[in-house]
């Protein structure tokens, strides 16, 4: 069954055309990720189906996304986050100021199960649990991006959308991350993850979209993905 | 020789006068840390908040009644502000919004001008607070008792609300980065309203103790204190609640003991002195004691 399906998608910054009719499909329960080089539009995406791309000046010009058969182009961010859709950003933006705690405190704002999900998040990442009291702003690199992730889960998502979890961490970190992205879907939780890590993302995804400047290039599972020449010529 | 007392009278004098920058400039903080907005506005709450408060009194309502309610009017007014004149700017550049919010300062107090007139008006404190504790030489009047008190248990009331609650976390996450927030499913819109419900709640408050304090408003009252706070909030670094607090003591206690202290004929000089401590502290830490670099995107 389809979680997420996105038609057509066109998204502008003014005059300039980030994604250019894209479509793509996340069935229910699947990790997939979606490829490509930096600028090739893989946040802008994320942006259009979290809602958020109204905050940084952008607009969906064109198309439709629709969620568990509910079509959102026109739902405001903060509902779709109700509706079970959760981004984890770019460059994690966690809550600096704030407490470790605080932060999933803010994650479970629309959730009425906060100790459950708080249970639920320091079992993936113990780390989180010791560090409860800490300033957010303090904790290293993956320290945040597991934070930024656990943050994203507690408000109990259906679909959890992940924008370069693995960016500038170590590799140590990176297998510690992606377990426990296999663990999330595990529990149910649908993932769409934006990578440039091609590796990680094809070992972890049931379906693989490569993007380019806008545009879907090669789709498949990761095998079929892989041997395209195309994509290992693009993908390096 | 300067006597003991007096030394003291000037203590009790700094901690109300520091107590109402406080008070305001933690408005003007909680407003700019959400929406990076300096609202000047802000002064003119004070002085409507003082004539709410005479309009209920001269409704006939208890005094009593009457502060809550001015309080709660207040609220709705900082509500109704932003929504009709900043909501619609929201997105554009900052500088809208500001020169906004002097524009609101300027239509608030004429607005008061053309319906209470611009003669000063007696403000009428109720009987509890009006009268004189004194102790020897030394004297302490109730409502500057009261003041301390009421602003004490204020700052105590925030930092449960702001550490506490769902609510109150929620708007430091969101002052502290605001897509995130909304990433979090929160309605910046609503924690925007609540913010300015708070803030003018206080600053109505904060209304009262200025017109109990000096026994008289005028439509121009707010503008003042309205800078002052905006100093105090500067010299703490805005944006940071725990920095308004010291902000607003520090101004008040500069401008009470320079005032008291030196020569009369220097103490025209009690506003400059507040100009020279932003100063100072600008050329030492440019974003204020409590304040961090602003990112800039």
């Amino acid at each position: 069954m389809t979680l997420l399906d996105v038609k057509e998608l066109f998204v502008n910054y003014g005059p300039l055309v980030a994604v250019q009719g894209i479509s793509f499909q996340v069935r229910k329960g699947q990790v997939v990720s979606l490829l490509g080089s930096n600028g090739a539009g893989k946040t802008t995406t994320l942006r259009a189906i979290s809602g958020t791309i109204t905050l940084v000046g952008g607009k969906v010009t064109g198309g439709s996304i629709s969620f568990d058969g509910q079509e959102i182009t026109k739902v405001p961010p903060h509902r779709r986050v109700r509706m079970g859709i959760s981004l984890v950003p770019e460059g994690r933006k966690i809550f600096h100021r704030l407490t470790v705690y605080e932060n999933l405190v803010v994650g479970g704002y629309t959730s009425k199960d906060l100790e459950d999900r708080l249970e639920f998040v320091y079992q993936l990442f113990p780390i989180l649990k010791e560090r409860r009291n800490q300033i957010a702003g303090s904790l290293s690199g993956g320290e945040q991006q597991m934070l930024a992730i656990a943050r994203g889960l507690m408000s109990n998502p259906k679909l959890l959308l992940l924008d370069e979890p693995s960016l500038g961490l170590a590799p140590r970190v990176v297998d510690v991350l992606y377990d426990a992205i296999s663990k999330i879907n595990e529990e149910g939780t649908t993932v769409l993850v934006v990578e440039q890590h091609v590796k990680k993302a094809l070992t972890h995804s049931h379906y693989i979209y490569v993007i380019q400047t806008g545009r879907i290039i090669a789709s498949g599972e990761p095998k079929e993905v892989l041997s395209m020449d195309m994509v290992k010529a693009y993908l390096g | 020789m300067v006597s003991a007392t007096y030394i003291l009278d000037l203590f009790i004098g700094s901690f109300v006068l520091g107590s109402m920058y406080a008070l305001l400039a933690i408005g003007m903080s909680i407003i700019y840390g959400i929406l990076r907005l300096i609202n000047f506005a802000h002064g003119a709450m004070l002085m409507v908040g003082a004539y709410f408060y005479i309009m209920f009194l001269a409704m006939g309502l208890d005094p009593i009644l009457s502060l809550p309610l001015s309080m709660a009017l207040g609220a709705v007014l900082g509500v109704a502000i932003d929504f009709f004149a900043y909501r619609p700017l929201r997105g554009g550049p900052e500088l809208s919004m500001l020169i906004t919010s002097l524009g609101v300062y300027i239509f608030l107090e004429n607005l008061v001008r053309i319906i209470a007139t611009p003669q000063p008006r007696v403000f009428p404190l109720p009987e509890f607070l009006k009268g004189v504790y004194r102790y020897g030489d030394f004297s302490v009047r109730v409502i500057e008792i009261f003041t301390i008190v009421s602003t004490l248990i204020l700052f105590a009331a925030l930092v449960l609300f702001f550490t506490k609650t769902k609510v109150g976390i929620a708007m430091r996450a969101t002052a502290d980065d605001l897509e995130a927030s909304v990433l979090m499913g929160i309605d910046a819109n609503r924690i925007i309203m609540i913010a300015f419900a708070l803030a003018s709640m206080v600053a109505a408050l904060t209304g009262f103790l200025w017109g109990g304090m000096y026994g008289q408003v005028d439509p121009t009252t707010g503008f003042m204190p309205g800078v002052k706070a905006f100093i105090a909030a500067v010299v703490g670094g805005i944006g940071s609640l725990t920095g308004s607090v010291l902000g607003g003591y520090i101004l008040g206690y500069a401008e009470i003991y320079s005032v008291g202290l030196l020569p009369p004929e220097y103490s025209g000089l009690r506003d400059g002195i507040s100009f020279l401590i932003l100063i100072i502290i600008l050329l030492i830490r440019p974003y204020g004691l409590f304040g961090r670099e602003v990112e800039r995107v």
